[in-house]
Formats: structure tokens, sequence, C-alpha cells
């Protein structure tokens, strides 16, 4: 059995927590049931006041994971310490099982855009994001999780796949997936790549949590804007990957036109549908 | 710098998404479905919309003021010469209401307004401090008076206004149309702080701004009442500084005690 590096993958099923179901989260009675809740730590980023009170009084109830924004994992300046200073504070307030960012750079020259950025993948950006990876897990003190992003471009001078260069980077630096499925088929469809081709080159033992999302399709392209349900081609991605990677955390983040709460529980049951449907048949054929 | 590096791929995309000359369009690599320039204006696109959105978020009052299009156009056009210099977005547009100021100098009632709107989202998440009780007061030996200070929350912050800004705030906070914006005669002290955890505001008195001014600048409340006796010589100095000091802890305005140097 080779080593598994990953942190324990016994909490199944979270969402993302978002400020109109604060107080869903905070009822003593009939308590959504999530395994743990997904914060944008940059949210928490702040002096004082509701937003830390309700994220307190909520960890209090729910274990919880960190999803940052703005580490720019492929700036060439390298982490900002300002804002790794702040990470560590938040993470020293909500304890979390893991803390997550993505493959992306967001500004350059002190400018940030807001943006997750695409990264070229040459042999130059893997040893820079390799460095920036040690950087930050070294001021963290953990492994880091890091997500595929949805990109609409891609560079000439790529030398090979992003999910190559995830698994290269994984290799080199240590660090875990956050494994978008939806990031996957929006980027195949605006790529023209093959996204199971691009999941089989994922190295299984690293990968830590799923996300779950929906896009919007303009017809000739697929953009990222997790405001809608899971799309069907997303949902079988999912089985494929509960497949390959076995029962990994499974989260679903809508990050605008939020719906009611019951809404997105109604999604979560779907996801546990198809784990429930799918995992016991990989068990029994492995068996 | 050669051509390729990421230092010089990631200047020029940076510089395309701000309107400024670049060359990143030759980095693309032609892909299915969609031309290179249609790629890069997803890009271009998300950049304002997203910013767009954060200013509607912490200016909701001065976007509705100006009506959704007139502050669309500001916002991008904030959005790409204050480009973001912060890891959270919370922070974005902090210079907004000044760079309002300068683009509209004979409108100044929009850049006030702003101001308001952004001082409201500051107490909002401003830093927890305790909140004074009567009790701590009532604990007091008499002599401690001659030395006591009071020190504010961190979410108080003084404004001062010089057009009907409030009554053009209120009316849109009730989604009423607002007045013809116009100036004061005389200008409007205003106080901003969170109460619980809810932002406040209202105005203040010339005597109370005075005594809230002493306070933040540091002075002890003996000394505050001894500069008001001096400023507001026609005022019972003892009386109002009594009721100021009850209407503060009731409205949570005092958050601890400093003893003053003797």
């Amino acid at each position: 059995m080779p080593h598994d590096p990953r942190y324990p993958l016994t909490a199944g099923f979270g969402l993302g927590l978002r400020t109109p179901h604060y107080s869903s989260f905070l009822q003593e009675e009939g308590r959504p049931a999530v395994d743990w809740l997904e914060i944008i730590s940059e949210n928490y980023m702040v002096p004082g006041g509701k937003p830390l009170q309700m994220l307190d009084a909520i960890r209090a109830k729910y274990p919880m994971v960190m999803h940052g924004v703005s580490l720019s994992i492929g700036a060439l300046a390298g982490p900002d310490p300002v804002y790794l200073k702040q990470l560590r504070a938040l993470m020293g307030r909500v304890q979390p099982l893991w803390v997550s960012d993505h493959l992306c750079w967001t500004g350059v020259h002190g400018r940030q855009m807001h943006d997750l950025l695409p990264l070229p993948y040459t042999d130059e950006a893997l040893r820079l994001v390799a460095r920036n990876v040690e950087q930050v897990q070294e001021a963290l003190g953990r492994r880091l999780v890091l997500e595929n992003v949805s990109s609409y471009i891609e560079y000439r001078s790529s030398a090979m796949s992003e999910a190559q260069f995830l698994r290269e980077l994984c290799a080199r630096t240590d660090c875990l997936l956050l494994v978008d499925l939806n990031n996957i088929h929006v980027s195949a469809v605006n790529h023209g790549f093959d996204a199971l081709a691009y999941l089989h080159e994922l190295p299984p033992e690293r990968v830590q949590q799923f996300h779950l999302a929906g896009h919007t399709d303009h017809g000739d392209h697929l953009v990222d804007t997790h405001d809608h349900p899971v799309a069907a081609p997303v949902w079988a991605l999912y089985r494929e990957a509960l497949r390959r990677f076995g029962p990994v955390p499974t989260m679903i983040e809508r990050d605008d036109h939020i719906p009611p709460l019951a809404e997105l529980l109604a999604e979560l049951d779907q996801a546990r549908a198809f784990a429930e449907s799918t995992l016991p048949a990989m068990l029994r054929a492995a068996a | 710098m050669m051509e390729n590096s990421l230092a010089n791929l990631q200047a020029q995309f940076q510089a395309l998404l701000l309107d400024q000359s670049s060359v990143f369009t030759a980095a693309v690599q032609p892909g299915p479905g969609m031309g290179v320039e249609k790629r890069l204006a997803i890009y271009h696109h998300a950049y304002r919309a997203r910013l767009v959105e954060t200013l509607q978020d912490s200016y909701g009052h001065t976007a509705a003021y100006l009506g959704e299009d007139w502050f669309e156009r500001e916002a991008q056009a904030f959005s790409v010469a204050h480009p973001s210099q912060q890891p959270s977005l919370r922070w974005f547009g902090q210079d907004f209401p000044a760079w309002l100021a300068a683009r509209h100098p004979a409108d100044l009632d929009i850049a006030e307004l702003a101001t308001l709107d952004w001082a409201l989202r500051g107490a909002f998440d401003a830093a927890d401090a305790p909140v004074l009780q009567m009790s701590d007061l009532a604990a007091l030996p008499a002599e401690a008076w001659a030395t006591l200070g009071f020190v504010l929350p961190p979410s108080c912050q003084r404004l001062t206004l010089r057009h009907n800004t409030l009554t053009i705030w209120q009316a849109i906070d009730q989604d009423e149309a607002p007045p013809p914006a116009e100036a004061l005669t005389q200008d409007l002290a205003l106080l901003v702080w969170r109460r619980g955890l809810q932002p406040h505001f209202r105005s203040l008195g010339a005597l109370e701004a005075a005594a809230l001014d002493g306070l933040q600048a540091g002075l002890g409340f003996a000394a505050v009442c001894e500069r008001l006796a001096a400023q507001f010589p026609e005022a019972d100095i003892a009386s109002e500084a009594g009721a100021l000091l009850h209407r503060w802890v009731e409205e949570e305005l005092l958050s601890t005690l400093r003893t003053e140097q003797a």
C-alpha cells in the first residue's frame, strides 16, 4: 500500500459558506446536514464585526476548510508575507481541516487583478510554483491544497498539459489537489481537450477534495460563472472521478445567484447518491 | 527579458487587462471554437465586472444615486485607473470617494455620499472593542474623574458634510427619489460607528462634536469640559456633559476608561 499523504478523508460532503445562509447554519434545531463548510479565507481577513462573529459561531457547530483566492502561487515575487501572516492568523482562529488556493497568478508589480489567471505550463513556471509552494508550506506549517482553475486561453509556450503540471508539482512539493470537476469540463470544452484523459493524468493519492459547480454555456465556449446548478457532463465527470479517486470529500460551490440553502442541500444529496451508487460498485469490482 | 519568460507573459497579460499597450495576443495559442481576441475579451470583461460589482456592494447608495449606467462607467474607469493593491477585495475602492471628488468637482455631493457609504462599510467590520457600561462609571471613586479619559471604539469616525448628503442617503435608503443636491449653509458634523453588529450614524451638535473631537484627540474628560466651557460660555457644561455621557454609554460610543497622566 503506497503512503497516502492526504488529510483524513472521513469528512464527506460540504458546502461553501455564503452570507445568505448564516442563519440556517446557526439554528438550534434541524441544522443542515453537511459534514463541513468551506469558507473563502479573504472574506474573514477583516478587523472584526459581524463577519468574524458569524464565523466563530458557525465554526462552533461545523468543521471548516479554508479556501483562498489571493495566494497567487504563480507570482514571480513569491508569496506575499503580509497575506501569509493573515492566513496564518485565520488558520489559528478556524483550525481548518485543510487550506486550499488555486494554481494561478492574480497580478504582478504590486497590483491585484482579483482573477484566477492561468499560468503557462513550462519548466520555468513549474520551478517557480514549486519554490512558492514550498515557501507557503513552510510558512503555514502544513501541506497546501491547490485547485485547477477554469481558463479561456492557453499559452503557445506551454510544454505540458495542466494535469501533467499538477502531477509534477505534487511530486516535487508534496502538495495536494482540489479537483474542480466543473473547471476541468469548462477548460476541456474551451480548449478542446479530453476531460477524462485529464482526470487519468492526476495522481490519485494527492486528491484531497472535489468541487462541483455550474457554468454558463455561450454556445462556442463555456464561462465558469459558478452561478448555476451542476451540469450533466460535470456529474458524469464526478462519477468517473469517484471511480478513479475513491471517496474524496465533495463540495457544491456556488458563488453568485445564491439560491435558498434547500436547493444546494438537494444538489449535495445528489452528489451523495452518486457516491453511494458508484463506490459500492467500485468496491465490489475490486473484491 | 526573454519574450516568453513568465515575467514577460504576466506583465503583458496584466497590461492587456488594464488597457495598456500589450503584445500579449501573440503569446496565446489559437484554440477551437473561438478566436484569441474573444478569449482575451472574457478576461478583460471579467476584470471589470468583478470590480464594478465590488464597488456596487461597497457604495450601494452612491450607485443608486448615480443610476446603473453612470455608476458603472465611473466604476469601470476607476478600476482601470486604480487597480487593487490588496489581496482582499474588501479594501478595493478605498480611494473611490477622493477619485469621484477630483472627477466631479462641481458635484461634490457625489463624493460625499460615497464617503458616507465607505464610512459605514468601515464601521461594519472595524475591530471589536469592549463597551463601557454605566456600572463601570458608577464604580469609579469621585477623585478618579479629575484624570479620567475615554477611549472611543475603532469603528468611530467623524465626517463633515457640506451638502444635503444625509437627506439624499436617507431618501435612497427608503427607496424614495432623492432631493436635488444643494450646499448646506452650515457644515454638518456626522458621527459613524457600530452599535452591536450594526453600523449607525447620526448628526452632532457643535458642542457634542467638540467634545468627541477632544476625546478622540486624547484629552481627559475634565480637560474636555474645560475646553467646552471656554468655547461655549452660554452653556451649562456640567449638565450638558452629564447628559452626553449618559447618551454615549447608551449608544455604545465609549469603549474603555483611560487615566490621564497627572
